[in-house]
């Protein structure tokens, strides 16, 4: 699903994130752990395509995320959920997941029924028609990861998915991203939390100064 | 020793607020005399300037205004005295009379000191400045309108009315900005407002009990009632309500000064530092983004529309929804876009109509593409849930107000033509160019918006070490270049067109024109990266 070959990012002198050489299998949940400013989030940015590399490259299902037109077969497959929700302010909650559904050929069926039941799920039942600036900041967070699941994709990265979560949602989560491994989905995981991982991970990676440190 | 919180000697005593703002001041010590009086010089020789350059022009433009202030244009006194205060009032939802800097609200706001004492001073000095003010220009109006000859007695009343107005628009003001409910019903009732202003004016128009019941209508009227009417009883009454409004709404600012939340002054003083923010980098679309924070709140999701079953509909019926939910700006683009539509095609031959025609089409085109900004505004967000180029994304923005512009133009155009204001030929003519036409338009206004609202910081630095002036020139050029270029385009087009002997070949070769100018920029748009 993600290959990953010598994936750099250097701001002038400094190597965000240095060479880094990953592969996810379908069915696989690896977590990307490591303590603050060791490259977490450089590296969900740049295999997510929100970064350019400075060196290297990453592939989702054989597309690179960097190269046009590649990248737009590697969109489809990917979704990502930032460490900070990224919404437009003028739409609602459900506004977002039609928006989404509809961009990425995922509007026929019963997307109306797919909305409510995520979002019931998600405990945002009744913050549906809400728009971001009336939410919460972890009900942004459940409206961003809500919108990364109503669309197909073939690998999520998640990037710190759990910082201002309850315990019932984080639960919640963990059913969902296992649920994605048992459809043959892989997950992208970058956390700070011990137990989550341990939750969900089927491997565990740890990252030091942007480099992999441990397996 | 710890204190015990049930003892109240172990505290202070409550400071006076004046002591506090006595001690604030002598942190910050105002300007010495001698500076203050170079700021006076050179804002003398600044207004001088200003007073030579509009004198001047005051033989184009004078006759204008004084047309406007003459008796019988003094229909328009009641509405604009309403669109001011609606101004105003819209204004207080978000800043008002009284703000504190965040500084201030952290510790000033947060300090044991009465907070009528803090409040009360501003509140007072913007009466009597908004008082003052208003008094001077409602004087001014009385003499330029010379409706009746000028009297001693006409200049009182004036100077009345307009202190008691000014008086009233603070204590207003000051109610909408304490108060979140009347600020909700402020941005409510803008749309119902500005109809009746259109009401005001064609009631004003109408005269006879019409105009009484416009003047009559609101405190916008009572003060024109003594130059309005001939009858003294009238005037008198309109200016003894308006002196009764002010004197309430002056006890209602006394009693009421220490009644406001922090977090109201807190809101405003982040809004306010980002404006300014705005205001300093030359940053227009922060300003106004800053302005719109109040609504964030009071915001209700009235429209809904289903998901598109083609992925390529998606941005344009975004697009739509963004429309749907600010029917003011809609309402107001298709008017702009109708309006030129029918200015461009019933008179071409006119110079002024044609510029105007094609002024208010690039208008229409920068309001509908408002959902655009939103995009440029945080490209990151596309950037997550969409899975198109940032270029592609614009352009898809583009298509939504393309169709609207071509179908308000020609339903306008050709109600112009049922009325007979709007020849066939000229109809037909627009009909050859109005889709390759209102492309190049949309297109120019999507460059300008992609932009943002900041002027690049290298060509505001140029004018630092700049003394021959072509900085500044480079930075309106900035501004208005691509308006200019649509502005010229559309109105030599029409131009030639109107002069032409054959008009049809013509307006083939100008479709075709049109098409290539928004093939170009068409590509230009795609190229678009987020900033």
């Amino acid at each position: 699903m993600l290959e990953t070959q010598d994936l750099t990012r250097a701001y002038g002198a400094v190597a965000a994130l240095d060479g880094l050489d990953l592969s996810i299998l379908g069915g696989e949940c690896v977590a990307l752990m490591g303590p603050n400013g060791s490259g977490k989030t450089t590296a969900a940015q740049l295999i997510s395509g929100m970064l350019e590399p400075t060196a290297g490259w990453a592939e989702i299902r054989g597309y690179s995320i960097h190269r046009e037109p590649d990248a737009v077969s590697a969109r489809r497959h990917l979704a990502y959920v930032p460490d900070a929700a990224r919404l437009y302010d003028d739409l609602t909650v459900t506004d977002h997941l039609r928006l989404v559904a509809a961009a990425h050929g995922a509007a026929g069926g019963s997307l109306e029924k797919r909305c409510e039941k995520l979002l019931k799920r998600l405990g945002l039942e009744d913050r549906s028609q809400f728009f971001p600036p009336q939410l919460s900041r972890g009900m942004r967070q459940k409206t961003a990861i809500a919108c990364a699941l109503i669309r197909p994709f073939s690998l999520l990265v998640l990037d710190e998915p759990v910082v201002g979560l309850d315990t019932s949602s984080i639960d919640v989560l963990g059913d969902m991203i296992r649920e994605a491994l048992a459809a043959g989905q892989a997950v992208l995981l970058m956390t700070h939390s011990d137990a989550f991982a341990a939750s969900v991970a089927t491997r565990i990676l740890h990252l030091e100064d942007g480099h992999l440190v441990g397996r | 020793m710890p204190l015990d919180p049930g003892d109240d000697d172990a505290f202070a005593p409550p400071v006076e607020a004046r002591d506090v703002l006595a001690f604030r001041r002598s942190l910050f010590p105002g300007r010495t005399l001698l500076a203050q009086a170079e700021i006076g010089y050179v804002s003398l020789i600044a207004l001088g300037i200003v007073a030579l350059a509009l004198w001047g022009i005051w033989g184009t433009v004078g006759s204008f205004f004084l047309d406007l202030a003459s008796p019988y244009h003094l229909v328009w006194g009641a509405p604009a005295v309403l669109l001011i205060l609606l101004g105003i009032l819209r204004y207080s939802t978000w800043q008002g009379f009284v703000s504190f800097s965040e500084a201030d609200c952290m510790f000033l706001l947060t300090a044991p000191v009465p907070r009528q004492g803090l409040v009360w001073p501003r509140l007072r000095s913007a009466s009597l400045i908004l008082g003052v003010g208003g008094a001077i220009v409602a004087v001014l109006a009385s003499i330029a309108s010379g409706r009746h000859a000028l009297s001693a007695t006409r200049i009182i009343e004036a100077a009345v009315a307009g202190f008691a107005l000014g008086v009233g628009l603070v204590a207003t003001s000051w109610q909408v900005q304490r108060l979140a409910r009347a600020s909700m019903w402020v941005l409510r009732l803008t749309v119902p407002a500005l109809a009746i202003a259109v009401l005001l004016a064609l009631g004003e128009k109408a005269g006879g009990t019409a105009r009484l019941v416009a003047l009559w209508s609101g405190p916008w009227g009572w003060g024109l009632l003594p130059s309005g009417t001939r009858t003294l009883p009238y005037g008198l009454a309109g200016l003894l309500l308006l002196c009764a409004l002010a004197v309430a709404g002056w006890m209602g600012l006394k009693r009421t000064a220490g009644a406001c939340s922090l977090e109201s002054f807190g809101f405003r003083a982040r809004t306010r530092s980002r404006a300014v923010a705005g205001l300093y980098s030359f940053d227009a679309r922060a300003l106004v983004l800053a302005s719109r924070q109040s609504q964030a709140a009071a915001r209700r999701a009235r429209f809904h529309l289903a998901a598109p079953r083609s992925r390529w509909l998606t941005v344009p019926s975004r697009a739509l929804l963004a429309l749907l939910r600010s029917p003011l700006r809609l309402a107001w683009s298709l008017l702009l876009g109708g309006g030129a539509m029918l200015l461009l095609t019933a008179t071409p031959s006119r110079t002024g109509t044609v510029w105007g025609g094609a002024l208010a089409l690039y208008l229409a085109s920068g309001s509908l593409l408002e959902p655009l900004r939103l995009e440029v505004d945080s490209p990151a967000v596309s950037q997550v849930l969409l899975p198109w180029r940032f270029g592609e994304i614009l352009w898809f923005h583009c298509l939504l107000p393309v169709g609207i512009l071509i179908a308000a133009g020609m339903t306008t155009a050709a109600a112009g033509w049922a009325a007979g204001l709007v020849t066939a030929r000229a109809l037909a003519v627009l009909a050859v160019l109005v889709v390759p036409m209102t492309f190049a338009v949309v297109l120019a206004a999507a460059l300008s918006a992609r932009r943002g609202g900041r002027v690049p910081t290298q060509l505001v630095l140029a004018t630092a070490g700049d003394s021959t002036g072509l900085s500044l020139f480079g930075i309106v050029a900035w501004v208005f270049a691509w308006a200019v270029l649509a502005l010229v385009l559309v109105a030599v087009s029409v131009r030639l067109l109107a002069r032409a002997g054959s008009p049809f070949s013509g307006a083939a070769l100008a479709a075709l024109g049109f098409a290539v100018l928004a093939a170009l920029l068409q590509r230009l748009l795609l190229a678009s990266r987020r900033r």
